[in-house]
């Protein structure tokens, strides 16, 4: 009787667990490889804190991100919406005297500001997010530039709370929460997940479709604004750069949503997001802890990017991969 | 003043503005035998950089822009991040914008062919600034700029060297396990840079067999202070006697990102850290130990790149064919707060030249030239300054 009722239990773990598992079985393994070939210098408990916290920046953004990219639109103003909500928040603070009520609430605003005016030129002009969202991003930029006078905006150094340790995982704790709560307990979550299994049949259900995709949009930028707090901290200071440059920033944020997207099935979209993110620096720092070149940490990191979404991505038969 | 400035640069009427500006290579060739005078309001002359808003651009435009003011002529900017399409497409744009000159910071020598090519096909002006085509490694492009009735040089630092004289820094302070950072991979200046960390570190290793010095693989961090950080924090957590820090450049972000991730580690008296590009609260590191010396203060080379591209386009410079012209522009050390001091006096509050000054440089000789770029220093622009 044991060893059946066993066996079936195994058999019925619930999508959360199973999804749990696995993220807890390639984490594990991520860490364990590197602390194999290289014990001494590698993944030590303050080591992986530290690992966690530079993972918080981009994890921030791309929990706010997967509310636009689950409706299956896309953000190409990522980077500069950051670069714009520092330099703002930056500005406030210190030009301003404004302290850090200032940097979080200027740079959380302009974030949401953003989202909002890439929601709706994409719900008015009717043209793809990801041409209206690199127009934009081209304005954003030229906007920040012209804000910080062409001049790098450097965060002063008593206000670089949200650079510690503590400062980052406390402001990304609430953010990530707050990203749970919408998601899983308000009307806005419900409707973003309608709208990304199929548009039509919500906007026939009477969902207004518009007004949460611009919502979507609003939601990721006040996220993009807390990773924006989140760099300027980090990093000290945030150059205005323009001619697209700011485009390098959106791809680490975007490849933790694909994580979201590939565990979405099993219901823990932001809890892979934080775990993918934080797998991407343990393998980045553990590279680095090798002592390896930069151009086969990047092949690397691709490749299991790569094979982490093939194996937790289940298509079905004859479905179309587009 | 900027008439009198006009007058003094021999510049005259207007009617003899165009010559330089669509003329064929042909016409280019026969011109040149004589001096052109071109009225200097007419004159604009393109900048082709990575940035003209970070820490090293914004400083490079500053001293352009009053180099301009000073001769009146006019300026156009276009950033290209060192993109490869888009330092091409740079060049394309400025000729097409009516520069009859333009100076460039290039990534990789491969883009000077289609820049020189442009330039010769639309009578442009061209010289570099930050960079010098390797006539060891393109042998061809050397030759095709050397060839060119336009292209006329280039100012540039020694890297090498650079690299060499600030590790020597640290190893003095008696730093053995050495970090470092890089910006770009291929990026030209840093692949200089980098060959004279290794230069020195090896150097030192063979004299002193029984005190080993190393230098990690670099980590690139783009041109962004928290790549610098996440860099910094990276090297400091994969090596726990790690003692000094290279943060090679990119502009002094990834300088400001690494300092800022060492004082967060707590480690500013265990960690130096030498780097070029100054930053603007270098004096106030250099004395609390957050930095131990930094090479810098060429955002002056592309003034003479533009002073060349300039007396090009007034006729004064000529016969560029069969010629390379090279300028070999000298950085200042600093590795002390005295030192930046005088820095700060004289290249911070102010820039190193008056307009007089610039109006006088702009009158020299190619020759001339070449001799006040590598006589730019510290006490050089103090006793201008009349100290």
């Amino acid at each position: 009787m044991s060893t059946s009722t066993k066996t079936a239990g195994a058999g019925k773990l619930s999508g959360r667990t199973k999804g749990y598992l696995i993220l807890l079985v390639l984490l594990i393994l991520s860490w364990a490889i590197f602390k194999v070939i290289t014990p001494g210098n590698f993944g030590a408990p303050s080591q992986m804190l530290q690992y966690f916290q530079a993972s918080l920046m981009a994890t921030t953004g791309a929990v706010g991100f997967y509310f636009v990219m689950v409706m299956g639109m896309f953000d190409f103003s990522i980077g500069a919406n950051i670069i714009l909500s520092s330099v703002v928040g930056c500005v406030m603070a210190d030009r301003f005297g404004m302290g850090y009520a200032g940097f979080v609430i200027g740079s959380i605003i302009c974030g949401t500001i953003v989202g909002l005016l890439n929601g709706m030129f994409y719900v008015k002009l009717r043209i793809p997010s990801m041409i209206v969202t690199t127009g934009l991003a081209l304005i954003y930029e030229s906007l920040a530039n012209y804000i910080s006078a062409g001049v790098t905006q450097t965060l002063p150094s008593d206000m670089r709370f949200f650079g510690s340790i503590q400062g980052s995982i406390i402001l990304s704790v609430i953010a990530f929460v707050v990203a749970y709560v919408f998601l899983n307990y308000t009307k806005i979550g419900t409707y973003t997940y309608a709208i990304g299994s199929n548009e039509f049949v919500a906007k026939n259900m009477g969902i207004n479709v518009n007004k949460y995709k611009v919502l979507a949009f609003m939601i990721s930028g006040a996220f993009f604004g807390i990773e924006a707090i989140l760099s300027i901290s980090y990093g000290s200071s945030m150059v205005a750069v323009t001619g697209m440059s700011s485009m390098s920033r959106n791809f680490t944020p975007t490849m933790g949503c694909f994580f979201g997207m590939a565990f979405r099935k099993y219901g823990i979209p932001i809890q892979a997001i934080i775990i993918g993110e934080f797998m991407i620096n343990i393998i980045f720092y553990g590279f680095i802890a090798l002592g390896a070149p930069t151009a086969i940490q990047d092949v690397i990191t691709g490749l299991a990017l790569l094979i982490v979404i093939t194996l937790t991505t289940k298509v079905d038969k004859g479905e179309i991969v587009k | 003043m900027v008439g009198g400035l006009l007058a003094g640069c021999g510049s005259s009427s207007s009617d003899s503005s165009s010559s330089s500006g669509s003329s064929s290579s042909t016409e280019a060739a026969s011109s040149s035998a004589t001096k052109t005078e071109t009225d200097n309001s007419k004159i604009k002359i393109g900048v082709s950089i990575w940035s003209s808003t970070d820490v090293l651009g914004s400083q490079c435009k500053l001293i352009l822009d009053a180099a301009a003011d000073a001769l009146g002529v006019e300026v156009q900017y276009v950033d290209q991040g060192h993109v490869s399409e888009k330092v091409t497409a740079s060049v394309e744009q400025l000729a097409a914008a009516g520069c009859q000159g333009i100076i460039i910071c290039n990534s990789s020598d491969t883009e000077m062919t289609s820049a020189i090519k442009t330039c010769d096909d639309n009578g442009v002006y061209l010289a570099q600034f930050f960079r010098i085509i390797s006539e060891e490694n393109n042998p061809d492009i050397y030759q095709a700029a050397t060839d060119s009735a336009y292209y006329i040089g280039a100012v540039h630092e020694n890297e090498v060297e650079n690299g060499e004289k600030l590790v020597q820094i640290l190893l003095d302070k008696g730093d053995r396990n050495i970090g470092l950072i890089g910006w770009e991979q291929g990026d030209a200046t840093w692949l200089g840079r980098w060959e004279g960390y290794q230069n020195g570190v090896e150097a030192w290793n063979e004299e002193h067999p029984d005190d080993q010095a190393t230098l990690s693989e670099p980590q690139y961090a783009g041109t962004t202070s928290d790549g610098g950080s996440k860099a910094a924090d990276a090297l400091m957590s994969a090596d726990p006697n790690l003692d000094a820090i290279i943060p090679a450049g990119g502009g002094g972000d990834p300088l400001q990102g690494a300092i800022a991730a060492i004082e967060r580690a707590g480690k500013v008296d265990s960690i130096d850290v030498v780097s070029t590009d100054f930053l603007s609260d270098l004096g106030e590191r250099l004395e609390n130990g957050s930095m131990a010396g930094e090479s810098g203060g060429h955002y002056c080379d592309p003034l003479f790149a533009f002073m060349m591209v300039y007396n090009a386009i007034k006729g004064n410079y000529t016969d560029f064919a069969g010629k390379f012209e090279n300028i070999e522009f000298p950085y200042l050390y600093v590795s002390s707060s005295d030192d930046y001091a005088d820095y700060e006096k004289y290249f911070v509050d102010q820039l190193p030249y008056t307009a007089d000054e610039l109006v006088d440089i702009s009158n020299e000789s190619l020759e001339e030239l070449a001799a006040t770029a590598q006589s730019l220093s510290i006490e050089d622009a103090a006793s201008r300054a009349g100290n």
